[in-house]
């Protein structure tokens, strides 16, 4: 888990341009909106298509959405989750 | 020729059919026409609803907004002895669903691409009717079709055209099919508009076209009178609305105030913008209750019929709504089962017939534009007449960036006779913005927002309006998704990409940027975009004479810009642009930019744009020096033209072609229009600019014209006192 939260991170900080966000210093407990990563509800759409692209994982409804993007650890959580009922 | 603007034509088609009998037939039934896409691949999953359109004749070598486009025209038209002194058009794909096709094929003959441009729509238009007066394009997204009706109106009322052809069109393609879908704002099974349980919009296709003829009187035969119509902008967020729908009501209101109606309650029917996403319908509830109160009129979407047609949606709405109007009829929300209880509104469930004598039609877009319209029944008593002549712009302060540099780098290099070429150098294109707007923003965005905040400095007086000038938009954003969306067998692209990929987007962040509620109009014409945003300024600004911004933003895109533009491929690549920061009015004062001509080539062309510069005498007196643009691929015309234009002027004056020192790309155009204020302010050509003696411009004129196919005049001259 900690592996797959340290290269979502990576990745995060990549697809959105973050110049000023060291990926090293995100941890499972970063949120992305507000006083965490600052993002807002058109990041989150570009960081779905990451996660289709790159781990084959859709995102296809606001419910679903509100639980996975709460931090970090949530979303690795459902990328893990979702890949080991794909296998 | 008098401020009233009649409706004497009307043509449509979408999926909901052909004409304004099946459109009729189709509001008074309110069922979907949305049948599963099949005119573009869908290699995953079902394919969605959509509202494809059905033209008689589909050309393969036509892009289909073109073919939609020509559809609507040749119904409004039909039976007119004349063709229509003006064309409008509304659109924001133009060329793209063959452009898609022939960029999967790799195509590279920018022949092949000669009607990508959204601006070719409107040319391929005015040149099949023959039509010589000006022909402008607008690109709000999806309020193109509202702001266009807004500019023929204003063509009217200012005596510019007394017949004016507005068109809305659009047709389905890769981009916006999957930028919707990545947007996650599609609902794949069919909108619900204002229903409890809407999950997003329908895309549609088709093109709607009206005839506006002036007069004081109804003509014969009209099927409504455009009253009136108001612009805004959210200045809030590149896609989203504003929460509470600030900019909508404010559209709603200036509609009202414009078409000369005492009260909100003489509304009778409101066709909504209502696209079925739960943040439209929810923005749009608000804004509503706020204008019309507890009471408002009876409502409904006509989006659960055929979809949104985007750029289409403004006119064809407005077709609908005249329609409504004479017809005695008020149309259901189709697709709607349970009004969502969180709106307060009371939709149209089912069709009835009622008098209708006023009617509005809301259009609101990405970039926040906002366009609202009022129509009326043609006989209509008490309208008021809001014939005014068109004025010109007092520049306050102005920008420019080239491959030189800044302003002050590119009048050095212009004013000396020394070309400019190349790319606008990084540190200067991102000066001054912050990294939030970097990392969301490719090169035209930044351009435009680097212009504007050049132009507007601390302590000048803030903009209102903001009039965006492009040919061919954020080219960046434009490949990049669609790169990745062909790469990836359709599945990915970027959504931010999508985003800022939209001809307005550019517009949108500079009216953020600056907090411009005001009209906020992208003009996309060919080789005058740039004379065209000056003229919309002119246009909309309603004699309130509050500051606004034009500006023009050229990037050069390596790979699209050879294919897309037909000058860019002959010489040497330059991307730049300007931005005014002006006061529009109809008194000279300070440097003022007064536009004189926007017309199509025929053989009286020449002789007509004298006329309009009230003629050859005044400007052999008047002008120092004239910027002439030559462009590449029509140069045997434009140098007949520009040979009859020195010999019927007897102009002693020096000429310069502005294409020797600026190239062919479309960022010649604003950037010339920036050198004319710099020559001004510099008081002299220099014999290096002139290749002969040098000119003392004091007390005189400078006259920037476009030749070719079309032909522009715009004269710059600094007003003493």
């Amino acid at each position: 888990m900690a592996e797959l939260v340290k290269e979502l991170a990576v990745k995060i900080v990549q697809v959105l341009g973050l110049l000023e966000v060291n990926p090293a210093e995100l941890g499972p407990e970063t949120t992305f909106f507000d006083d965490g990563l600052g993002l807002d509800s058109v990041d989150i759409l570009e960081l779905a298509v990451m996660l289709d692209r790159d781990y084959g994982v859709v995102i296809d409804n606001r419910d679903v959405g509100e639980k996975v993007f709460v931090n970090l650890g949530t979303l690795a959580e459902f990328v893990r989750q979702s890949q080991a009922g794909a296998a | 020729m008098a401020g009233r603007a009649f409706v004497t034509g009307l043509g449509l088609i979408t999926a909901a059919g052909s004409g304004p009998d099946e459109h009729l037939h189709a509001l008074r039934e309110a069922r979907s026409c949305c049948r599963p896409l099949s005119r573009l691949p869908y290699p995953w999953g079902p394919p969605p609803l959509v509202g494809e359109a059905s033209p008689a004749e589909a050309p393969p070598e036509l892009p289909r907004s073109h073919v939609l486009a020509w559809e609507a025209t040749r119904q409004a038209v039909a039976g007119m002895a004349e063709p229509p002194q003006a064309v409008v058009v509304g659109v924001t794909t133009g060329g793209m669903n063959l452009t898609e096709e022939l960029l999967a094929r790799k195509v590279s003959d920018p022949a092949r691409y000669r009607l990508h441009a959204a601006g070719s729509v409107a040319r391929y238009l005015a040149d099949r009717l023959s039509t010589t007066g000006p022909s402008l394009t607008v690109s709000t997204a999806c309020s193109s079709g509202a702001a266009a009706l807004i500019l023929g109106l204003e063509l009217i009322r200012r005596g510019r055209a007394g017949t004016v052809l507005v068109c809305g069109a659009d047709a389905l393609c890769r981009l916006t099919l999957h930028g919707f879908r990545l947007l996650k704002l599609l609902d794949l099974r069919g909108s619900r508009p204002l229903d409890k349980d809407r999950e997003g919009l329908t895309l549609g296709e088709g093109a709607a076209a009206l005839l506006l003829t002036a007069g004081t009187t109804p003509p014969a035969g009209a099927w409504a009178e455009l009253a009136g119509g108001g612009l805004s902008c959210d200045a809030h967020h590149p896609v989203a609305p504003h929460p509470r729908g600030f900019g909508a009501a404010q559209a709603m209101r200036a509609a009202l105030a414009d078409a000369g109606l005492a009260s909100p309650d003489q509304v009778d029917y409101l066709n909504l913008h209502g696209t079925g996403t739960r943040d439209n319908d929810l923005a749009e509830a608000l804004a509503v209750r706020e204008v019309f109160g507890g009471n408002p009129p009876p409502l409904s979407s006509s989006k659960g019929i055929m979809g949104h047609t985007l750029g289409a949606a403004g006119t064809v709405e407005a077709a609908l709504t005249i329609l409504a109007l004479k017809e005695g009829l008020l149309p259901a929300s189709a697709g709607l089962k349970t009004p969502d209880p969180a709106l307060g509104l009371d939709p149209l469930q089912e069709s009835r017939e009622a008098p209708v004598a006023v009617a509005m039609s809301n259009s609101f877009g990405f970039g926040g534009n906002n366009a609202s319209l009022v129509f009326t029944r043609p006989d209509r008593t008490g309208a008021p007449e809001r014939t005014s002549r068109l004025g010109g712009l007092e520049v306050l302060a102005w920008s420019a960036l080239s491959g030189a540099g800044d302003a002050a780098a590119t009048a050095e290099r212009f004013l000396a006779g020394e070309p400019i070429r190349g790319m606008v150098p990084p540190e200067v294109l991102t000066r001054g913005l912050d990294q939030g707007i970097l990392r969301r923003t490719k090169r035209t965005s930044q351009m435009a927002l680097a212009l504007a905040t050049a132009a507007v400095a601390p302590g000048l007086p803030r903009p209102q309006a903001v009039y965006h000038a492009t040919v061919l938009g954020s080219q960046s954003e434009t490949q990049d998704f669609l790169q990745d969306l062909l790469a990836s067998g359709e599945r990915h692209a970027s959504p931010i990409d999508f985003m800022g990929s939209v001809h307005n987007a550019p517009a949108g962040r500079v009216a953020m940027h600056l907090a411009a509620p005001g009209p906020n109009l992208t003009l996309t014409g060919l080789d005058t975009a740039f004379e065209e945003a000056i003229l919309a300024a002119c246009l909309t600004s309603r004699g309130q004479e509050a500051p606004c911004l034009v500006l023009g933003a050229e990037e050069f895109h390596p790979r699209l810009t050879p294919l897309w533009h037909p000058g860019a491929a002959a010489g040497q690549p330059l991307e730049g642009g300007a931005a005014f920061l002006a006061r529009p009015g109809t008194t000279p004062r300070g440097l003022w930019v007064q536009p004189c001509c926007l017309n199509r080539d025929q053989p009286q062309s020449v002789e007509e744009m004298l006329e309009a510069l009230d003629g050859p005498g005044r400007v052999a007196r008047d002008c120092g020096l004239v910027l002439a643009g030559l462009p590449a691929g029509e140069l045997a015309r434009a140098a007949e033209q520009l040979d009859l234009f020195v010999s019927l002027t007897r102009l002693a004056a020096p000429v310069v072609n502005f294409h020797d020192l600026l190239g062919q790309t479309p960022a010649a155009g604003p950037l010339a229009a920036a050198m004319a204020l710099a020559l001004l302010e510099a008081g002299r050509a220099e014999a290096g600019l002139t290749r002969g003696e040098s000119v003392d411009l004091t007390g005189k004129a400078i006259l920037l014209l476009n030749l070719g196919r079309r032909l522009s005049a715009t004269l710059f001259r600094r007003v003493m006192g």
